[in-house]
């Protein structure tokens, strides 16, 4: 079977997709590599969470655990929204 | 005036909620089971953070903060965990299914694995986990009752009252009513926790946040760091690593979240709401305030008594105005979640159990509401046997609904994958999570405190990858259905090639 590239365009797509024809279908290769970000989260919350339990009281009283999970949540969500706009600007969103 | 707020709202809110959904809508399978597929972004996001904000995010968590501290903690990392899993996951489910019709999670691993009675097992197990899940639901939703009613009766009495509820509210309109009933909830519950979450620090005797964190430091200095107050190893930071790991992995398999995946219009829609749905679990900063409060106003509980933490300490400090509302959204907290988990146990078992024997019953909607009553009937059942704290329970449920994962994360990322094999290690990994003879000895091989889950996920996964090798893989056409989602046919040759 022989392949060569084609362009084609995803509904919703910013830009155009680069897809490689094979046989009767053109297969979409999208860039991933932006969605090791999306590992933050597991890091922040899981592997470094023995390190954010023995670090005890912040600000006189507040547990740091505590602050450390809001502040996951709110990195976490950033680093997935970076990844959702990096996949808009690539015109990938709808590539599953 | 508890009753009377608590009832109008609910009433008000199932009656409005059911106009709108049935509105204008023919209800078939498709409408009933998975909402028409026309879910956008406004839609789709209530629906997923009717997740978030289950009974066992209200009263779990409190009951873990009031009864351990930092254990309950843990409650801030499920939400943004799963939308990162989520953000891979959910498109190709979604996209699987509005390719191949599907509407049930049995639907998708029949196609992907090339074997009915695969997909029958599956919706077997994913049954099963789901009974657990509406054990957690059943038990919150039998003590908001009791709030509600303020009638003292055994709460098997309560646990079938809360059955009745569900079934009236599931058999009318399915799916459908669970959105737009939960749009209100989640409104209502907002609403709640921050009248509650206001009035928290003042409730518990104190004038500041400040005055709270230095009263908990002072009072309850364990609070502070795993394993918390009651300080056993069923708490401790491997329990937290390991329930924070299995969290997100067994999210997608909850068969519920997995037909409510087929439901979205579109990946976009998908991917949006996995960026949005964590701010929205930065509610539970709300549930760590009104916690710490009650820790303090309340005396001190066992795990299992602190299910009823929070509407204890609601209904002791604060206007009965106030219970009423908190009873009112705290009802249909937990109508919502269990009526999508029972609409999705009743399709799964209809088309993917009874419709291999009699096929055509696979997608016939009086079939479904039989099962509907049915599985209302088991989950009271369970729920009435054995009462514990719900974060055990919960802990219980991700241990045993993990085993399904790797059967999900094999069917998308890889080639290999066979029936067998995932069965073989389905079977080992349920076996070692139920029995105690089997979780036992594995246990001692890992740090205390690490959920069963994990050993039999290991286990599960090891299994899963010999067998699969050594057995036949499905044929390329059923590979595809998890793997080849974005092959398009070429334009020119549109006309002769069908997307079966």
């Amino acid at each position: 079977m022989s392949s060569h590239n084609e362009t084609t365009t995803e509904p919703g797509a910013v830009g155009a997709l680069v897809g490689e024809v094979v046989g009767d279908e053109i297969v979409v290769k999208p860039k991933r590599a932006h969605w090791l970000l999306l590992l933050i989260p597991f890091i922040w919350c899981v592997v470094l969470a023995p390190w954010a339990n023995s670090v005890g009281y912040v600000f006189g009283s507040v547990p740091f655990l505590l602050l450390w999970m809001i502040g996951g949540i709110l990195i976490g969500c950033a680093a997935i929204a970076i990844v959702y706009s990096i996949d808009r600007a690539l015109g990938q969103l709808e590539v599953v | 005036m508890v009753l009377v707020i608590g009832l109008s709202i609910i009433v008000g809110a199932i009656a409005f909620g059911l106009y709108f959904a049935l509105r204008g809508t023919k209800m078939d399978v498709e409408e009933w089971s998975v909402g028409g597929r026309r879910f956008g972004t406004f839609i789709f996001w209530f629906l997923l953070v009717g997740e978030t904000f289950t009974t066992f995010a209200l009263l779990g968590a409190t009951q873990g903060i009031v009864s351990g501290g930092a254990p309950g903690y843990y409650i801030f990392g499920t939400v943004v965990l799963s939308a990162a899993v989520g953000y891979f996951v959910v498109p190709r489910i979604w996209k699987a299914g509005k390719r191949y019709g599907f509407t049930t999670m049995g639907d998708f691993f029949s196609a992907r694995f090339d074997s009915r009675w695969f997909g029958a097992v599956i919706t077997v197990f994913g049954i099963i986990a789901i009974l657990l899940y509406a054990r957690v639901q059943l038990t919150g939703l039998a003590i908001i009752l009791e709030a509600l009613l303020g009638i003292k009766m055994s709460s098997l009495v309560y646990v079938i009252i809360a059955g009745l509820a569900i079934l009236v509210f599931v058999l009318i309109g399915g799916m459908r009513s669970s959105a737009f009933v939960g749009i209100i909830k989640d409104v209502l519950l907002v609403v709640a926790l921050l009248v509650v979450a206001i009035g928290a620090v003042s409730a518990a005797g104190l004038s500041s946040v400040a005055e709270l964190f230095d009263t908990v430091k002072r009072d309850f200095p364990e609070a502070v760091a795993l394993p918390g107050l009651v300080g056993e190893a069923n708490t401790n930071i491997w329990w937290w690593m390991s329930f924070l790991l299995l969290t997100p992995l067994g999210a997608f398999v909850l068969p519920h979240a997995f037909q409510v995946s087929y439901t979205a219009n579109g990946a976009t829609t998908i991917r949006k709401n996995q960026v949005l749905q964590p701010l929205y679990s930065l509610f539970y900063v709300f549930i760590a305030l009104i916690g710490l409060s009650a820790m303090i106003a309340l005396p001190s509980m066992s795990p299992q008594e602190a299910n009823g933490a929070l509407l204890f300490f609601v209904e002791q400090e604060y206007p009965s105005w106030v219970v009423g509302l908190l009873v009112g959204a705290g009802v249909l907290t937990a109508l919502v979640p269990t009526g999508v988990i029972v609409v999705t146990a009743a399709s799964m078992f209809t088309s993917n159990v009874i419709g291999i024997f009699a096929p055509a019953r696979a997608r016939s909607l009086p079939t479904i509401r039989v099962c509907v009553v049915a599985f209302t009937a088991v989950a009271v059942l369970i729920t009435a046997m054995q009462s514990d704290a719900l974060l055990s329970i919960m802990t219980g449920v991700y241990s045993a609904v993990g085993q399904l994962a790797p059967a999900l994360f094999f069917g998308l990322l890889w080639r290999r994958a066979t029936a067998i094999g995932i069965t073989t290690g389905l079977v080992a990994g349920g076996l070692i999570v139920a029995l105690p003879q089997l979780n036992g000895p594995l246990l001692q091989l890992l740090p205390e405190g690490t959920v069963s889950g994990i050993p039999a996920l290991l286990v599960n996964v090891i299994l899963a990858v010999t067998v699969s090798l050594m057995t036949k893989p499905p044929r390329a056409e059923a590979i595809a259905v998890g793997m080849s989602l974005n092959a398009e046919v070429a334009p020119h040759m549109k006309a002769a090639q069908p997307i079966s």
